[in-house]
């Protein structure tokens, strides 16, 4: 099948992952590893909403049938240079007063363009588009890819992602290596009606430090899509890795996202993530913390408007003793949207002496947005200290009132207000460009 | 005082064992076979002599419970056998209305549980249910002259038919789930509470439930109405004899909180350990009503239990207040639920639970706010007490907000008790086990002020008892 055949196939079929992995010429293991998924993936249905993950999260418009598997722009795997970046997307490439280590541009499936400092390349790090990586690094790839952080058989989403992903970052820090300016990669949306499976797999070796940050965006605010991706963050004893994700999608696309990370002795990881975008999103953030002295700190914004509607669904799961969490979540509803935010604190009988908490706190615009949040306790250890509060209200009238008895219009005040409430979380992002381009991203919103 | 002090010497005596674990030669006067068909829900009703209405009610919710699947989360109730369980055992032939009136076994039952003492102490009137039928009830007679109504349903079925139809099932319908659906066929006994407008009954009435039959399912049914302008406090105990195999309470309990009236229902349920305890509480509150439950949870293998409150009319209040106590082999999935269905509603939940030697304490709720409840507020609190590793605590709150001009909080904390409290005692010559009573004592006392003082005292030495041996 030709790659022009390929984009008039509709939905997930086996034509699409043999088209997919031939144009791409990947080695056999590869092969085999779709094939699997997509075995897999034919013996699984999708989600009834009696799940727990899922009953809020009404999936009946994502509709698989309705976009097209999204075939390579080129045969083979590898990046053209920065003057085939479309101009559309260059504006979004770095981050403003915040040098970078190196960028990696992905428009639909394909890498368009990719860099990185020379040091860092003569250092041993690896920063490229997942296709290059699988053809030259399988002895990194193989063993990580959908095997521990995210494995391929949790469900429809991941097995599918496995038979179909296309597209994707790929990240390896060596062992004692600290990567001290942070590494871009950037997702672009740009096919109309387009199927998107991109993946991001980092793997830390043993005391290396990383900064990732991830921007996903579609070239239309009104442009179809559908998105189901995966996020693998291998964390190995000493590690530090920041991870933080703006997920900006246009306003007519459908998402599901499986992000995992796997934690090694003595590892911290920060990660935050800011929900602005899509029709509807559902992501799922299952961090392990799988040895002693593990640590992460967790932060979420959603900022949602019109019919939106954004599930967070987050797991703190502590399987060893000695290992910390830390999760805040803020979201802002304007319109008729509605979030949801449910999160598992997980304490497994190992775990003696850990610290888990979680917080999460909504702030309602609108008298038709709905907040759903649901934050969990599962502890079966003793000696712990864990503590969760949430919060749902709305703007206090008194801050109202002061603000426009300034001068401020109401939305003036308003936005304001929604800026400094969602600004606690937007501070703790460790990238200070980054922290600007979310709260750009918000004030476009408000 | 004197009488505390008696019964402490007592319980010390018993070592731990379950205190009410006692059974009397079974003297029942009718019992159905085992098992459930229509057959069996014909012969309860036929034995009542009841309406038509109430026969086909019965029917249709047998049909519902036949259909509807077996709830997959919260416990494990796999170990339920719907077979072998008998739905209905007749304990004596009528209804007493003064003590002397109550077959004498029953009667050495309830006496050694405490109730005549009780009722001359502070009630202002007393049901007590043995198996499936309401053996005993008293009301104080200037508030039966005042028009308070207080009868077990089945006789208000045939004094005040109109009240029961108008009302029964109207809050929690057959619909709503598997066991209420259970209840709604097979129900026997229970209380039925009616207080007319602006009477205010100011000592609790009380009801005590008994099972005493091996393999036996207690299904009573609760219906209290309190008119506008009205306040009542009932009180519900709940004990069992331990038997080797498993018994099934299931009850239903509903609440209409007319406007402005004020309604708190306590129960303090220490059913044996081998009691799966799965009852549907539900109230609705009207305007400027207040709707309190107090509900504490020792006994039982698996309790799943979540009081609610339905706040319809503008400035309701509801309130929940719930204590779980879980020992070894226990599970205690308790919560409550809150739905603000009307502006300016507000309601609290506060729940403290404790886990030992393995058992397992869950808090489930929910706060729900409807799209135009404009100025819901709401706080839900949860803290939970590990006192061993091989215990377990778990926090399922859910909040569903739909209305922008809200407020709502929850929290909950999580933890064991501090070394330092424990040294800090133990240094002033306080035993180990002592110490860890105190301050497990200390950590639920917001709840025991709540309650009645005999049940505040009944509960403070429940507690020394589930304490016994125990390391902290």
């Amino acid at each position: 099948m030709t790659v022009k055949e390929t984009a008039a196939l509709l939905g997930p079929s086996a034509e699409a992952v043999e088209a997919l992995s031939a144009s791409k010429q990947e080695p056999t293991w590869m092969r085999d590893k779709r094939w699997a998924a997509w075995q897999l993936s034919t013996a699984l249905s999708m989600p009834s909403g009696s799940e727990e993950q899922w009953r809020r999260t009404d999936l009946r418009g994502f509709k698989w049938e309705q976009y097209h598997p999204l075939p390579p722009l080129r045969p083979s795997a590898g990046c053209e240079g920065r003057e085939a970046v479309p101009s559309a997307l260059t504006p979004h490439i770095g981050l403003s007063e915040t040098p970078t280590g190196g960028v990696l541009l992905h428009g639909d499936g394909s890498a368009l363009w990719d860099s990185l400092d020379e040091t860092l390349h003569q250092q041993g790090v690896i920063f490229c588009d997942l296709d290059t990586a699988v053809q030259q690094h399988t002895d990194l790839v193989e063993p990580h890819f959908m095997t521990d952080a995210v494995p391929v058989s949790s469900n429809i989403f991941t097995a599918l992602h496995g038979a179909l992903w296309n597209g994707g970052t790929f990240l390896y820090v060596p062992r004692g290596v600290h990567v001290t300016l942070p590494l871009q990669t950037l997702t672009a949306h740009m096919t109309s009606a387009g199927m998107m499976h991109p993946h991001t797999l980092l793997i830390a070796d043993e005391q290396s430090r990383v900064t990732l940050v991830e921007e996903q965006f579609s070239s239309g605010d009104d442009l179809p899509g559908l998105h189901n991706g995966v996020v693998e963050l291998c964390l190995k004893a000493g590690a530090h890795v920041t991870y933080l994700q703006l997920q900006n999608w246009s306003r007519r696309l459908w998402g599901i996202a499986h992000q995992g990370a796997a934690q090694a002795a003595d590892s911290q990881l920060c990660w935050a993530s800011a929900g602005l975008g899509s029709r509807l999103h559902w992501t799922g953030v299952n961090v392990q913390l799988r040895e002693p002295g593990s640590q992460a700190k967790l932060f979420g914004l959603m900022l949602t408007d019109g019919r939106q509607h954004l599930d967070y669904q987050t797991m703190q799961d502590h399987q060893a003793p000695h290992t910390e969490s830390e999760l805040t979540f803020k979201n802002a509803l304007l319109g008729r949207s509605r979030t949801v935010f449910r999160g598992v604190v997980w304490l497994h009988p190992e775990a003696q002496q850990t610290a888990a908490y979680q917080s999460a706190h909504a702030l309602l615009l609108s008298p038709q947005a709905r907040a759903d949040a649901i934050p969990i306790l599962e502890i079966e250890a003793d000696d712990v200290r864990c503590k969760h509060g949430a919060t749902t209200g709305r703007i206090d009238d008194d801050q109202m009132f002061y603000l426009m008895s300034r001068g401020l219009s109401y939305q003036e005040a308003q936005r304001m207000i929604v800026g400094g409430f969602l600004e606690t979380v937007v501070t703790e992002f460790p990238v200070a460009g980054f922290q600007d381009k979310v709260r750009l991203a918000v004030d476009a919103r408000i | 005082m004197a009488s505390v002090t008696e019964e402490r010497v007592e319980v010390g005596a018993i070592k731990g064992d379950y205190q009410f674990g006692f059974h009397d030669t079974d003297h029942s006067v009718f019992r159905a076979r085992k098992g459930l068909d229509r057959t069996i829900v014909e012969q309860i009703s036929g034995m009542k002599g009841e309406p038509d209405w109430m026969l086909d009610i019965r029917l249709k919710a047998f049909d519902i419970f036949t259909q509807k699947p077996m709830p997959r989360w919260g416990g494990h109730i796999d170990g339920i056998d719907f077979d072998d369980i008998y739905y209905y055992v007749k304990p004596a032939d009528r209804e007493g209305r003064t003590w002397d009136d109550v077959p004498e076994s029953i009667k050495n039952t309830f006496d050694r549980l405490g109730i005549p003492e009780a009722e001359k102490r502070f009630l202002a009137g007393v049901g007590a249910q043995y198996d499936s039928e309401v053996v005993y009830h008293s009301l104080k007679e200037d508030l039966q002259n005042l028009g308070v109504l207080f009868l077990s349903p089945d006789q208000a079925l045939q004094e005040y038919p109109d009240l029961m139809r108008e009302y029964f099932g109207t809050v929690i319908p057959s619909e709503d789930n598997k066991f209420a659906a259970l209840n709604t066929a097979v129900w026997s006994g229970g209380s039925f509470i009616y207080v007319p407008p602006g009477i205010e009954v100011d000592v609790p009435l009380q009801a005590y439930f008994r099972i005493n039959s091996e393999d036996m399912g207690q299904f009573e049914r609760t219906l209290i109405i309190v008119d506008e302008g009205a306040t009542v406090h009932y009180v519900e105990g709940c004990t069992a004899p331990t038997y080797s195999s498993e018994s099934l309470h299931s009850a239903v309990v509903e609440i209409i909180c007319k406007p402005r009236s004020r309604v708190r229902y306590t129960t303090i349920q220490n059913w044996a350990d081998n009691v799966y305890n799965l009852v549907t509480k539900r109230a609705v509150a009207y305007e400027n009503a207040t709707m309190e439950w107090v509900d504490g949870n020792l006994g039982s293998k698996l309790t799943m239990k979540y009081p609610s409150v339905y706040l319809r009319g503008e400035g309701a209040h509801g309130e929940i207040l719930s204590i779980a106590f879980s020992g070894k082999g226990q599970h205690q999935d308790a919560g409550g639920k809150i739905v603000h269905a009307a502006p300016n509603t507000s309601s609290l939940i506060t729940s403290k639970s404790i886990s030992k030697d393995g058992g397992r304490s869950s808090y489930r709720g929910l706060i729900k706010v409807t799209a135009g409840a404009t100025g819901a507020r709401s706080k839900v609190v949860c803290d939970a007490l590990i006192l061993d590793e091989a215990s377990r605590s778990d926090t399922y709150p859910v909040m569903e907000v739909d209305e922008a001009d809200v407020s709502i909080a929850h929290e909950a904390s999580v933890s064991r008790i501090q070394e330092e409290q424990l040294f800090y005692l133990m240094s002033r010559g306080i035993s180990e086990t002592e110490a860890a009573t105190m301050i497990v004592n200390g950590f639920i006392d917001p709840l025991v002020k709540e309650l009645p003082m005999e049940y505040a005292v009944e509960m403070n030495r429940l507690i020394e008892l589930q304490m016994e041996g125990s390391v902290g």
